[in-house]
């Protein structure tokens, strides 16, 4: 099984080694199935090493000696436990899919070869991330998923505006990153250690820390998580990455990447256990942030901006559940929507392939009868998120759910609320998609067609995922009732803290059937108004009303930040370059380099060839020497 | 014993072929012989091996480890020259000669008596003085040689001197009685006045400070190819000799003299980096920086300690593989640019060979230090060492001089990537192509197998 583990993140690293330096003059078929081929592999190995954890006890692979300085010690190790195989089997899964879609997705594109290259990589690095043993292993997957990321949102270089989407989303992440470097080092000088091994599975050095220092460490984790999983103040650049090809967006800022902060946070689930305070960040973090994205997805008329802000607003409940302490709910959350998310970002863009690149939502419409496969799994998918039995979202959420009703009833009534929205503006998007008349060119319209079998059947596989990946995770109540038990808490139940929900079998299904009732009376929303009284979205210059105004511009978080950060910033290396860089830094820097020429030529009047000279200086060190005894 | 044989019969090897007219055999049966060397070293690793000799020589772990380096680097330094000399009889005279000074190294790393070890210096130096001024047209060779070989006289005079002194004080040359005597000793002057004369000596072949001054002068006379040889082969062999006298019969009063090395090694790198900083011509450039790497292999003999032997071995080998490379692509450069050897000469390389810029690139940024070249962990580890002996001062002055050392390095590849007009390129036979191949592969893959040294007991 050791073998086994290294070889699972080994695949996609031999396949971007391989797509990129050997597949000069290959087919494009050919580097596109080397390219997913590893990723099959990859999850293969990651089925057979799940399966020995179904009864097994969490492992620690050690791959090789990485870090020893004095009393530092970090193997590059992995750990397999029930947490980190989950994980495996639905990154491989779901990535192995995205691969095979992107082979028809991106066929007519010139970066192929790159492309595949570095959606190989990016698994790699999220493999390592997931398998690491510590947070410095699960740092370096942290920061090699960041590189990717930022070389697929750029993918299209030639595009101004693509750098500087890739250029915000790495700036972010640094924020973020320095939080999770302070958090590390603080845990390691109160533990001792980084091995989650030796932090959570045997549960001794974390005993190190608590109190306050418990309280900043998880803090400043959790800055770490904000920045990749995209929590408010640091969520401004996942919508903007949506600027990446349609499969990235998918695969990295939808189903795998964005979530390595639940993953870590759920990792460190006793570290967040011992502090309220931070517990409470973390719900209010992930409230706000859910009901944020959730608010602005309702004005937004890009069909990869609603699913971004979308995500956003899911991450949000993710974190919300963590806040609670329902670690395995928020894992739950993650898979599904991995499930669904990837679906609904693959169906946005099987749309944006039809339409010829057009992305808006009002040049859209009536999509439904050009592109039936499209169609359906897009629905499914809508079905799903907005949590409508017995679709995946709706166990995950409604747990979620189930959870703040007991714990807090005002974080419960907003959740509800931002669910309602998701409802809301998921439709609008789907009825004006797929629905009405058509609203583009002729040109478009002539052109639509259903997208090739490459990229409808990871379509159809995810739809069907969607629809039964709920099944994992059965309430616990009503499953007692009727003989299913919850999988997937039973199978984590020793790897992180478990927080089981007490509501009896008949609240829980009220709470479901209220949960639902809600949807659907947004749905019925959306319908009446897009479908029933065909109204249209407004154009950019049509809108009005203010409030409208504060959501089309993303509450002006943006011009914020530019006000706030970067002009202050901006005028500070104005001045040090005009003032301190010339005179202080270069002149300490030329000065240095003048004072060792100049030393240089003093010394060299010695070594001027002479025998003699040469001679003393021999004799003269002997003497020193000699001297130097007494 | 077999090493020792080895070594000195492949020497008359070659006499005797080329005397047999059987030139073109000659340089298979080195690469033979000294693959052999190294093979003869794997199978005795870790056998228990008796002194021999009356107790001259001793082929422990130490040794071995030491002469597999020596006959690798001497094996890479045949491979990376066997195209610089014109097919004469001249070259299997030379071939000979660097032979025979190899086996005067390996004396070096094995003796257990200071007559050997004496012995082993001048069977080193002599080959060396012939060597030096092989380039017979070319007056400065002559004049390299003849300084050398007059400073080197020199040098022996001392080293013989205290070990006469050394001698005096304890009456034995032998290790084991030396090193009892020694102990028992530990204030007598005479001894610590024949030790430190005997340091001066070696100072001397090591080129320390303040007894460097030959080694510019006589690195640049030389011919390009000889200069690789012995800022490589004979630099380790020194160093190792010297490591094997500190750490054996004189390891009880070397505390004494530790102030007195640390002096030594800063004085060296503080002149040799100036002076490196100001030279317009790279192999005296490259001079100065080998003396800099004295100045670091000098503070490497000062820590000692278990890891102290595998990371000396550690320093030599990376060391002599960047400088070798260096050397050897300055002669392929120089040649094609009628012996201009400034900075000048560098420029547009990448675009004249790519595998010499790109080799030349690997081996300046290992001198420099910088990873993943095998350079950096080498300077780490005696860096780290020092640090432990508790001469911060010497580890700051150690990182300081190696920032001045950045900035020669980094001029040398920053011309090799200028542009140039009409450049010819630079063509290079099989075997030394896939030597620099192999020589640039080999820094890369000792950074990460640099764990493997740290280990190394003895």
């Amino acid at each position: 099984m050791e073998r086994l583990v290294t070889l699972i993140p080994l695949f996609p690293l031999a396949g971007f080694l391989y797509i990129t330096f050997l597949s000069k003059g290959l087919s494009r078929s050919f580097v596109g199935t080397v390219g997913a081929g590893a990723i099959l592999l990859s999850f293969v190995a990651s089925v057979l090493v799940f399966s020995t954890q179904l009864h097994g006890e969490p492992v620690v692979v050690k791959v090789f000696d990485w870090i020893t300085a004095g009393s530092f010690e970090v193997d590059f190790a992995f750990l397999v436990d029930p947490l980190s195989t989950i994980y495996l089997l639905f990154i491989t899964g779901v990535a192995f899919l995205i691969h095979v879609y992107s082979a028809g997705y991106m066929h007519d594109d010139e970066g192929f070869n790159r492309f595949f290259a570095y959606l190989n990589l990016f698994v790699f690095f999220m493999l390592i991330l997931v398998l690491g043993d510590s947070y410095l292993t699960m740092f370096v997957g942290w920061e090699g998923v960041g590189l990717c990321s930022y070389m697929l949102i750029g993918f299209w270089y030639k595009d101004m505006r693509n750098n500087d989407a890739a250029k915000k989303a790495f700036i972010v992440n640094r924020i973020g990153d320095l939080g999770f470097i302070l958090g590390m080092v603080l845990v390691f000088i109160y533990c001792g250690t980084l091995s989650f091994g030796e932090l959570y599975i045997m549960d001794t050095a974390i005993s190190g820390l608590h109190g306050e220092v418990a309280t900043a460490a998880a803090i400043l984790l959790f800055v770490g998580a904000m920045g990749k999983s995209a929590q408010i103040p640091l969520h401004t650049w996942l919508p903007d990455a949506m600027a990446g090809p349609t499969p990235v967006s998918a695969l990295i800022h939808a189903a795998t990447m964005v979530t390595a902060g639940i993953y870590m946070v759920a990792r460190s689930s006793q570290l967040f256990q011992m502090s309220e305070t931070a517990s409470a960040v973390v719900v209010i973090a992930g409230l706000l942030t859910s009901l944020l994205g959730a608010t602005i997805a309702l004005t937004q008329n890009d069909i990869k901006k609603v699913l971004a802000y979308s995500t956003v607003s899911q991450l949000g409940f993710m974190f919300v559940a963590l806040g609670m302490g329902a670690y395995t709910i928020a894992v739950f959350h993650v898979i599904t929507h991995a499930f669904f998310k990837a679906l609904l970002f693959l169906g946005s863009g099987s749309v944006i392939h039809a339409m010829g690149g057009e992305q808006d939502i009002r040049r859209m419409g009536g999509l439904k009868s050009h592109m039936p496969v499209t169609y359906w799994t897009f629905l499914i998918g809508t079905i799903a998120i907005c949590g409508i039995f017995p679709f995946a979202g709706f166990f995950s959420k409604d747990q979620i759910l189930a959870h703040a009703l007991e714990h807090n009833i005002p974080v419960f009534a907003l959740l509800m609320l931002a669910s309602m929205g998701t409802a809301f503006y998921m439709f609008r998007m789907f009825y004006l998609t797929f629905h009405g008349h058509f609203r583009g060119s002729h040109e478009q319209e002539h052109h639509l067609h259903e997208s090739p079998r490459v990229m409808t059947i990871p379509l159809v596989v995810l739809a069907v995922l969607s629809t039964v990946g709920g099944f994992i995770g059965f309430p616990h109540a009503i499953g007692e009732s009727i003989g299913i038990h919850h999988w997937l808490d039973h199978f984590l139940e020793n790897t992180v803290v478990m927080s089981y929900s007490t509501l009896s079998a008949g609240s829980e299904v009220i709470l479901a059937v209220v949960a639902m009732a809600a949807a659907a009376v947004m749905i019925w929303y959306a319908f009446s108004v897009y479908v029933k009284k065909g109204t249209r979205a407004l154009e950019d210059d049509e809108v009005e009303s203010q409030a409208h105004r504060l959501l089309a511009n993303k509450y002006w978080f943006d011009e914020l930040y530019d006000a706030t950060i970067r002009r202050p910033a901006d005028a500070l290396s104005g001045w040090l370059s005009r003032l301190v860089e010339p005179r202080m830094i270069d002149g300490a820097v030329e000065g240095s380099g003048r004072l060792t020429r100049w030393s240089g030529e003093a010394v060299r009047t010695i070594q001027n060839g002479s025998l003699t000279t040469y001679l003393l200086a021999i004799i003269a060190g002997v003497i020193l020497m000699l001297i130097w005894l007494n | 014993m077999k090493e020792l044989l080895i070594s000195s019969l492949l020497g008359i090897s070659v006499l005797l072929f080329d005397l047999l007219r059987l030139r073109r055999a000659i340089l298979p049966l080195v690469a033979a012989g000294l693959i052999a060397l190294v093979a003869v070293v794997v199978v005795d690793w870790g056998t228990a091996s008796n002194p021999f000799g009356n107790n001259m020589m001793l082929m422990d772990g130490y040794a071995l480890a030491s002469i597999g380096i020596l006959a690798l680097l001497t094996l890479f330094w045949f491979a990376i020259t066997s195209d610089s000399y014109p097919a004469q009889s001249r070259r299997t005279d030379l071939y000979a000669l660097v032979l025979f000074s190899m086996t005067g190294a390996v004396v070096l790393v094995s003796y257990t008596n200071l007559v050997m070890m004496f012995l082993g210096i001048e069977i080193l130096s002599i080959p060396l003085y012939v060597l030096v001024s092989s380039d017979r047209q070319n007056p400065l060779s002559n004049e390299a040689g003849f300084k050398y070989f007059f400073l080197g006289a020199v040098a022996s005079a001392i080293l013989l001197f205290g070990i006469a002194l050394v001698y005096g004080a304890t009456g034995t040359f032998d290790f084991t009685e030396l090193g009892a005597a020694v102990s028992a000793s530990t204030s007598n002057l005479m001894l610590k006045a024949g030790i430190a004369m005997m340091l001066a000596g070696f100072a001397f072949k090591v080129s320390a400070a303040p007894f460097h001054f030959w080694t510019p002068d006589v690195y640049q006379g030389s011919p390009t190819t000889v200069t690789a040889y012995m800022s490589s082969v004979v630099k380790a062999g020194a160093f190792l000799a010297l490591f094997r006298l500190c750490t054996g019969p004189f390891s009880a009063v070397m505390d004494g003299f530790t102030d007195m090395l640390a002096f030594l090694a800063a004085l060296t790198l503080v002149v040799s980096n100036l002076m490196a900083a100001v030279q317009t011509n790279v192999k005296r450039m490259l001079a100065f920086s080998s003396i800099s790497h004295a100045g670091f292999l000098l503070a490497g003999v000062m820590t000692g300690g278990e890891t102290g032997p595998g990371i000396l071995l550690y320093y030599s080998l990376t060391y002599g593989i960047a400088s070798i490379t260096s050397f050897a692509v300055l002669h392929v450069v120089s040649s094609y640019q009628n012996g201009a050897m400034e900075y000048d000469a560098f420029r547009g390389l990448v675009r004249r060979n790519p595998f010499l810029a790109g080799a030349m690139t690997i081996a300046l940024l290992s001198m420099a230090g910088i990873p993943p070249m095998a350079g950096f962990m080498a300077k780490y580890f005696i860096i780290s060492g020092i640090i432990s002996t508790d001469m911060v001062w010497l580890a700051v002055l150690m990182v300081l001089t190696s920032v001045v050392g950045m900035y020669y390095y980094l001029r040398v590849i920053i011309a090799m990537f200028t542009p140039v007009e009409n450049a010819g390129r630079i063509m290079l036979r099989g075997l030394q192509h896939y030597t620099y191949i192999l020589l640039s592969l080999l820094m890369i893959i000792l950074f990460f197998a640099s764990g493997f040294f740290e280990v190394l007991n003895f």
